[in-house]
């Protein structure tokens, strides 16, 4: 697990204030969303308010590619990248 | 005054409007049209079948065609939340047959591309015509049907088109699902009659209604205090807030502050609507800077009061009954027949704006034999989720003890998400060794709360 997997994990439990969730128990290329880890549309508002307030990242205006990026750690870990290698 | 068309002679009169829109792309009356022949062509095959069919559809203008389809051939529309398996399963023994986007039932009707197979001639329906069946959580713990007639549908958009006119070439863009009656109403039958056009999808997120409401000149948009209440803030809105002519929140008190932040942000009225599903729009207030909680007042054709024992009632043209009814929220009237809500009186809850039965939660869990008895209760964390405390039985120590804590519950929510959307699903556990029951044989409010305070244990707490 590289350091901005766990980063992005731990930034999920905390901002979703979720509990009997660790780290561990967040697979990185596991659904996020509805299976996997049931996360909800709501903990989507939030992980994306996370997203720019903690990587500055603005999502783009497009549903679809939005969830193509939060369907699971691994995608946001490259949503992160490719905003903090630019 | 604009023009009204109701739902029960719409075909008829089919005025020449831009009935949806998703991006640049936009569907008329023509298209419209053409879209109701289609699905009633293809229900018309099952005619003897019955009255009553379930829809589905994340498309609202599929969605809206459906609806007159099923009309026309005098059926009437069952319209549940979600198309979750318990959901189907649920309606299966009740309605004829499902039409839309039901992925779990292969005998549901849909249809791609399809070209009507003849010119019909359109019924007018009758006022008292049952045109929709609609679900909600009742204090049972059951999910309790609601039935509105035409004329219901028709007086009640008509009530709320006079009270705030808007411009025909307004968009309604939304955030919330056209499968709950809020979103039905305002998102598509109030537009639909006033000859506005509705955007056919959902705006997910922040960005995307900013996106959306980049390609009209005109919108409106009709949200709700989850959304409401995480908009980004980097957004420029006063941009688009230029072209929004208002807001409206409903399905659970939007905060003040939410309200006043978000109208200073967009420069736009931000309009709360109180309803329920038995009875629609009941009242609305808008908040100012300069006063403190603004109070709600009824909205036109509709008359409240309290009962003898402090209840509130209501009667209105739309309500659906010629007697007044009981709603179970309390609420304190001012001497201008203002009021401000205090909360429920049943155990039915609102979590994130959505409206579910604590009582049906356990029933849900109660004939587990890992289970002896629980309660389910609402906690205000960082956000609004449903708690559990639960008694095991022996078996269920021996699972926790051989699972842990984390399989168990995942277990546990496995079943549950077969009947309970994502939102509602308990969020928080606690198993105990007995539930903390008083001597009353109650169990306080104030000990069930004390469970979360700290932290669970990673095994068995206090098993």
């Amino acid at each position: 697990m590289s350091n901005l997997h766990l980063e992005i994990k731990q930034m999920i439990i905390d901002v979703l204030d979720l509990e009997d969730i660790d780290v561990e128990d967040i697979v990185d290329e596991e659904p996020l969303f509805v299976e996997g880890l049931g996360l909800d549309s709501i903990d989507a508002l939030e992980i994306g308010l996370a997203l720019q307030k903690r990587y500055d990242i603005k999502l783009k205006a497009d549903s679809e590619d939005t969830r193509q990026h939060f369907v699971s750690v691994n995608a946001l870990v490259t949503l992160v990248e490719s905003y903090t290698t630019k | 005054m604009v023009k009204l068309t109701p739902l029960s002679n719409w075909l008829n009169d089919a005025p020449e409007q831009i009935v949806a829109v998703h991006k640049e792309t936009r569907v008329t009356t023509a298209d419209f049209l053409n879209r109701v022949q289609v699905w009633t062509d293809v229900l018309e095959q099952h005619q003897d079948e019955g009255g009553k069919w379930a829809v589905y559809h994340q498309d609202a203008f599929e969605f809206l065609a459906i609806l007159f389809a099923l009309w026309q051939l005098k059926k009437t529309a069952c319209v549940p939340g979600d198309n979750r398996p318990g959901t189907v399963k649920r309606l299966s023994s009740y309605v004829a047959g499902f039409i839309g986007e039901f992925p779990s039932i292969d005998t549901a009707l849909d249809i791609d591309i399809a070209m009507p197979t003849r010119k019909r001639k359109w019924l007018t329906l009758a006022p008292d015509f049952i045109a929709l069946e609609i679900y909600t959580s009742g204090s049972t713990g059951q999910p309790k049907p609601i039935t509105k007639t035409i004329g219901q549908l028709d007086n009640e958009s008509h009530s709320l088109a006079l009270l705030w006119p808007t411009k025909p070439d307004c968009v309604v863009l939304t955030t919330v699902s056209h499968q709950h009656l809020y979103g039905m109403t305002f998102r598509l039958f109030l537009p639909f009659i006033l000859g506005q056009a509705f955007g056919r999808k959902l705006c997910n997120y922040s960005e995307d209604i900013y996106y959306h409401a980049n390609y009209y000149s005109s919108f409106l948009l009709v949200s709700s205090p989850s959304h409401l209440g995480r908009l980004s803030s980097q957004i420029n809105w006063a941009e688009i807030g230029a072209r929004c002519q208002y807001m409206l929140s409903s399905s659970a008190p939007l905060l003040r502050a939410d309200s006043l932040k978000i109208s200073a942000l967009w420069n736009t009225p931000v309009r709360e609507i109180y309803g329920s599903s038995e009875t629609g729009a009941i009242a609305w207030r808008s908040q100012t800077k300069d006063s403190a909680d603004a109070k709600w007042q009824a909205l036109p054709s509709t008359q409240l009061s309290l009962t003898d024992d402090g209840a509130l009632q209501l009667s209105s043209s739309f309500h659906g009954s010629n007697e007044p009814t009981i709603l179970p929220d309390r609420v304190l009237f001012d001497d201008d027949g203002t009021f401000s809500l205090l909360g429920r009186e049943d155990s039915v809850v609102k979590v994130e704006g959505k409206r579910v039965s604590l009582t049906n939660i356990e029933q849900l869990l109660v004939n587990s034999p890992l289970i002896d008895g629980l309660k389910a209760i609402v906690l205000e964390r960082k956000r609004i989720e449903v708690a559990l405390v639960i008694k095991l039985t022996a078996k269920g120590s021996n699972t926790l003890n051989k699972l842990g804590r984390k399989d168990l519950i995942r277990q546990f929510k496995s079943s549950l998400s077969n009947d309970l959307e994502a939102v509602v699903l308990p969020r928080r556990w606690r198993f105990v060794k007995d539930l903390p029951y008083n001597q009353q044989g109650k169990l306080p409010m104030t000990d069930l709360l004390a469970l979360f305070e700290k932290n669970a244990v990673n095994m068995g707490e206090a098993v």
